[in-house]
């Protein structure tokens, strides 16, 4: 989770992830940085992100949420 | 048949009373009987080529669905037994399997679609005389596509029953010009027991009035003067052109999104709800914005199965992001122009859309910085001006649709330098009694609806998803319906081919 809010620190040096939701805060990944954030998580962890979750807000509106998928696509 | 028939509102009446008559279980049946009649109103060939594509997809989602429930249990009976790799393995080896089926299911739907739309594209220039109508086909082949990609990716449970999946292909509402639902979105409601819920039925006819002021008073309307300017391009160039760009603006957008509004609202009196299609478009900030507000489930419908799956392939894995990116938009875009028809005028205003957003996401990091480093960028001016920005740049964009000639487009935008007529369009004004094939009474009736259409906010607030506080009360409804028949253009409507976005 540390490393994963390190990254998102890096993108978005603007956003305190450790809060942001966005479901209550508005939609911040856009479709063209998604790329961007899954790439990046892509290179750091030992994960392969199926195109099949990238459209899903659910999985993206919050550092939790994304942590939670890292993970459960790890055990994949 | 178009939403704008008596015929068809007629038969609407008929169906609402059986769907809530008839016993519970009878309701889907009876919505596919009446989108299978009003489909084969459309022609017998397309009703037959649509239940090809059903028929050859449901095989195909079957066979993944075996293949997938095969892959779990094995997984699952040998989970201890299996190391991490071997599982990792097993299961790529499968997915390769069944990802040779989905790439079957979509070449045969694709090129089915591919041959009706090069068909067309040789209809009009007469090579092919006589081409059939294969109305929606975009519509209900992007619909099934969609299924058949949802159940390779394991988002959706497949459909059992043949029918509900022919149900969910051309469900009436939205088989004509959308919205493009997903079949999560919607095959509960669509399948599912309804009982009658007054204000809910009360606010779907609401709905679909609001779609007949949009279309009636305002689309039809309009495109009479755009096909006024249009028809003598040579003319009416310079400043005449552009003003056709932007009465094609309003007239495209009540058009399309006053059908969406009838889609919408149909399927809101039978208790079911569909995705919105547009949010206020007008209002977008910047070309990124735009397309999450107009057309907006066939963006997503783009940007999730294609924009996504690209962006990420495994051949690009080692290329720079951006260069990722840009590959993965220009064929995004590139593939919207020809899904509404094969013909220059629309690919061209295709990459035009992916070539402003990749020039935009370029500039997205000056663009920040100019927005630090100055503070009027945070003042309501400026929201207005990158408004009126975004809106003069798609309007240029949009005006491909207007002349379907991409020299004859580009000649218009070079003639607002070279042949501005500023003087001769003021003029045009005074000498003439009729402009552009309305009176002045005509333009005014148009330019009070827009009005009408800016000034509701109720609907925009419906389809974000918020709910209105204070809710239009009868009489403005009743003023509405009044409206429509003493100022509805109804000249147009008994035409399939009337709506612009039906030709899809």
């Amino acid at each position: 989770m540390e490393k994963l809010l390190e990254l998102l620190n890096e993108l978005y040096p603007d956003v305190d992830f450790a809060t942001y939701d966005a479901r209550r805060d508005g939609a911040l990944i856009q479709s063209l940085e998604m790329v961007e954030l899954i790439t990046e998580i892509e290179q750091r962890f030992d994960v392969e992100f199926p195109p099949s979750v990238m459209g899903d807000p659910e999985h993206f509106h919050s550092a939790a949420a994304i942590w939670a998928l890292i993970e459960r696509l790890e055990d994949e | 048949m178009t939403f704008i028939s008596p015929w068809f509102l007629g038969g609407l009446c008929v169906l609402f009373v059986l769907y809530y008559t008839l016993p519970k279980r009878a309701q889907w049946p009876l919505l596919l009987l009446a989108s299978l009649g009003f489909y084969a109103l459309a022609g017998w060939a397309a009703l037959a080529t649509m239940l090809v594509t059903v028929a050859v997809s449901y095989g195909i989602a079957m066979h993944m669905g075996k293949l997938k429930a095969a892959q779990k249990a094995y997984v699952a009976q040998h989970r201890n037994s299996m190391t991490r790799d071997e599982r990792k393995g097993y299961n790529a080896a499968q997915k390769r399997r069944q990802r040779s089926w989905l790439i079957a299911g979509l070449v045969f739907n694709f090129s089915l679609l591919a041959a009706v739309k090069i068909g067309e594209a040789l209809a009009r220039t007469e090579i092919i005389p006589n081409m059939i109508f294969f109305v929606g086909i975009s519509y209900y082949m992007f619909r099934i596509c969609g299924y058949l990609i949802d159940v390779f990716w394991g988002k959706v449970e497949v459909q059992r029953n043949p029918l509900k999946l022919a149900l969910f292909t051309i469900f009436f509402p939205y088989a004509m010009m959308g919205p493009i639902s997903r079949y999560n979105n919607v095959s509960e409601a669509l399948l599912g027991e309804k009982r009658m819920d007054w204000e809910w039925f009360g606010r779907g006819l609401q709905r679909m009035i609001w779609g007949f002021f949009k279309i009636m008073i305002v689309g039809f309307r309009l495109r009479i003067a755009v096909e006024y300017l249009a028809y003598t391009p040579g003319e009416y160039s310079g400043m005449f052109s552009f003003f056709a760009m932007l009465v094609w603006g309003a007239a495209l957008y009540a058009d399309f999104s006053g059908a969406i509004d009838i889609s919408i609202g149909i399927a809101m009196c039978l208790g079911i709800r569909l995705e919105e299609n547009f949010i206020s478009p007008f209002r977008a900030r910047d070309i990124f914005d735009y397309w999450r507000r107009w057309h907006i489930t066939m963006g997503t419908w783009f940007r999730d199965y294609v924009f996504y799956p690209l962006s990420v392939a495994k051949f690009m894995q080692k290329w720079p992001t951006r260069l990722k990116i840009h590959l993965a938009t220009a064929v995004t875009w590139f593939t919207t122009g020809i899904w509404h028809g094969v013909a220059w005028n629309f690919i061209v205003w295709g990459l035009a859309n992916g070539v402003v957003i990749m020039i935009s996401q370029e500039l997205k990091p000056a663009y920040a910085k100019f927005n630090e480093r100055f503070s009027f960028t945070k003042t309501k001016a400026y929201t207005c001006f990158a408004v009126l920005r975004t809106f003069l740049l798609l309007t240029l964009i949009r005006s491909f649709d207007i002349y379907m000639d991409v020299p004859l487009t580009f000649r218009h935008f070079a003639s607002f330098i070279t042949r501005p007529q500023f003087g001769a369009f003021f003029r045009y004004f005074g000498e003439n009694d009729i402009w552009f094939g309305l009176t002045p009474l005509e333009w005014l009736v148009a330019a009070l609806a827009i009005s009408v259409m800016i000034a509701v906010p109720w609907f925009r607030r419906e389809a974000r998803g918020d709910e209105p506080k204070r809710r239009p009360p009868a009489i403005f409804w009743a003023l509405l319906v009044l409206a429509i028949f003493i100022f509805g253009v109804y000249g147009l409507g008994f035409d399939m081919q009337d709506f612009f976005y039906m030709q899809f």
